[in-house]
C-alpha cells in the first residue's frame, strides 16, 4: 500500500491524515516546513540553550546587567586534559589578552580556542547588543569529554594494544566589562582568621 | 656475648672481678695448679664440611650477572593505584600549567601583535610574497636552471631608472609602486 509512495509523499499523506482540519480541497501538497528538518532531530547541547534565556526588562533604579555570551564548539580533535591547560590561561582575562597569549601558544588547541573567540565576540557584537567588542572578559571557559573512538594499535611481535582517539568540547562564557580584579592571595593571617571564625561559630545542638 | 660493665663504684667493680675470677676457675680448674686439664674430645658431631669446590662455587655466583627472571621480582611497580585527588595536585601544579607571556607588543608598522624578539608575523608575510614575486621574475629572465649570472642584481619599480651605480649589474622590473619598506639605494 505505501510501498510505491517516496518517504516524504508518505509522511505528506500520513499528516494528511493526522489533520483533517487543514485539508485542502485542490490536492496540493503540503508545504515541506510541516515535516521535521535533521537540526532539531540531533541535540541541543545545555551551553547553547543558555544564551536563550530573556530576562524580564530591568526597572529604572536597577543597575545595568552585564551581557553574557555563551559560545562553544564541539568534538575538537585534541585531549580534553591538554585543552584544559588553555582554558586555566585565559580564564579571567580580557579578550584582548586572552586572544595575545594564545596567538603565541604553540600548543595545537590554541588555535581552535582563538577561533572559538573571536566567533564569539562576533556573536556578542551582533546578536546580543555589546557596544564595545573589546570590553568583554572570560568569565568560565571549560572543557568537556567529546566522543571517543577506540582502535587498535599495533605493537612489536603480532602484539596489539586498543588505543582510543579522544576528542573534546569547548565552551566559554564570556562578560560585558573589565575583567574582575585577581582575588589576592591566602595569607596565613586570613587563614588563622578564619580558623578563630569558626570556633566561634560552634554551639552546643540539642540543648535549652 | 660478652658484657662488660663499666661501674663508677669501686666496690661493685671488685665484686665484679671476684665472680669473674670465680667463673674463671670454674672453666679451667686446672690451670691455677700448673696442670693442664684433661683434653678429650667430649662429643664429636659430623658438621657440614665445606667440598674443595664449594668455595670456588662461591665465589663464581657472587661476580654472576642475575639473570632477567630474577630481576623481574625486583623491578619497579606501582603498589597502590595513584587517586584522583594525587592525580590532580601533580596535573595542576603551577610548574605544570602554562605561564602567562610577558614578551608580546604592538607591530608599531601594522598595529599586529608580535613577541618583542621576533619579527611581526603580518610584515614579514608581506615580504615574503613581494620576495616571491621578484623571484619569480628572476626565474623567468634566467629561463632555467644553474643560469644564475655572476653579476648583482637589482630591483626597479615604477618609474625607476637605473643609475650610473648600476652599471653591470642584472635589472629585475616590477611593475608595481615601490613598497614602502624596500628602500632604495
Amino acid at each position: 500500500h505505501c510501498s510505491f509512495l517516496s518517504g516524504a509523499a508518505w509522511a505528506r499523506g500520513l499528516l494528511s491524515w493526522a489533520r483533517p482540519e487543514r485539508w485542502l480541497a485542490s490536492g496540493s501538497l503540503f508545504p515541506l516546513s510541516c515535516i521535521h528538518t535533521s537540526t532539531s532531530l540531533q541535540k541541543i547541547g545545555k551551553w547553547e540553550k543558555k544564551n536563550r534565556i530573556v530576562y524580564p526588562p530591568q526597572l529604572p533604579g536597577e543597575p545595568r546587567r552585564p551581557a553574557e555570551i555563551y559560545h562553544c564548539r564541539r568534538e575538537i580533535k585534541y585531549s580534553k586534559d591538554k585543552m584544559w591547560y588553555l582554558a586555566k590561561l585565559i580564564k579571567g582575562m580580557s579578550i584582548d589578552q586572552a586572544l595575545a597569549q594564545l596567538e603565541f601558544s604553540d600548543k595545537k588547541g590554541a588555535k581552535v580556542i582563538k577561533e572559538v573567540l573571536l566567533e564569539a565576540q562576533e556573536l556578542a557584537v551582533r546578536k546580543h547588543n555589546v557596544e564595545f567588542k573589546s570590553n568583554l572578559h572570560i568569565a568560565e571557559s571549560l572543557t568537556g569529554r567529546g566522543r571517543y573512538v577506540k582502535r587498535i594499535r599495533c605493537h612489536g611481535k603480532g602484539m596489539f594494544g586498543v588505543m582510543k582517539i579522544s576528542r573534546c568540547h569547548y565552551f566559554v562564557k564570556l562578560v560585558e566589562g573589565p575583567p574582575p580584579p585577581p582575588e589576592p592571595p591566602r595569607t596565613g593571617f586570613d587563614q588563622a582568621k578564619e580558623y578563630v571564625q569558626q570556633l566561634r561559630n560552634r554551639t552546643l545542638v540539642h540543648t535549652l | 656475648a660478652l658484657v662488660v660493665v663499666h661501674s663508677p663504684l669501686p666496690r661493685l667493680r671488685a665484686l665484679l672481678q671476684r665472680c669473674w675470677a670465680r667463673l674463671e676457675r670454674g672453666l679451667c680448674p686446672g690451670v691455677l695448679g700448673g696442670q693442664s686439664p684433661p683434653w678429650g674430645p667430649a662429643l664429636a658431631v659430623q658438621g657440614p664440611a665445606l667440598l674443595p669446590q664449594g668455595i670456588n662455587h662461591a665465589s663464581e655466583r657472587s661476580a654472576e650477572v642475575p639473570s632477567l627472571l630474577e630481576s623481574i621480582l625486583w623491578m619497579a611497580a606501582p603498589k597502590k593505584r595513584r587517586t584522583i585527588e594525587v592525580n590532580r595536585c601533580r596535573r595542576r601544579h603551577p610548574s605544570k600549567l602554562i605561564e602567562v607571556k610577558r614578551n608580546i607588543d604592538v607591530c608599531p608598522e601594522c598595529g599586529n601583535l608580535k613577541q618583542k624578539h621576533v619579527l611581526c608575523g603580518y610584515c614579514y608575510a608581506k615580504v615574503k610574497a613581494e620576495t616571491r614575486l621578484i623571484r619569480m621574475e628572476m626565474h623567468k629572465k634566467e629561463g632555467g636552471p644553474f643560469n644564475a649570472p655572476t653579476v648583482e642584481t637589482v630591483v626597479l619599480y615604477d618609474g625607476e631608472k637605473p643609475t650610473e651605480k648600476d652599471e653591470g649589474k642584472r635589472i629585475i622590473e616590477r611593475a608595481r609602486k615601490r613598497p614602502s619598506w624596500f628602500v632604495q639605494n
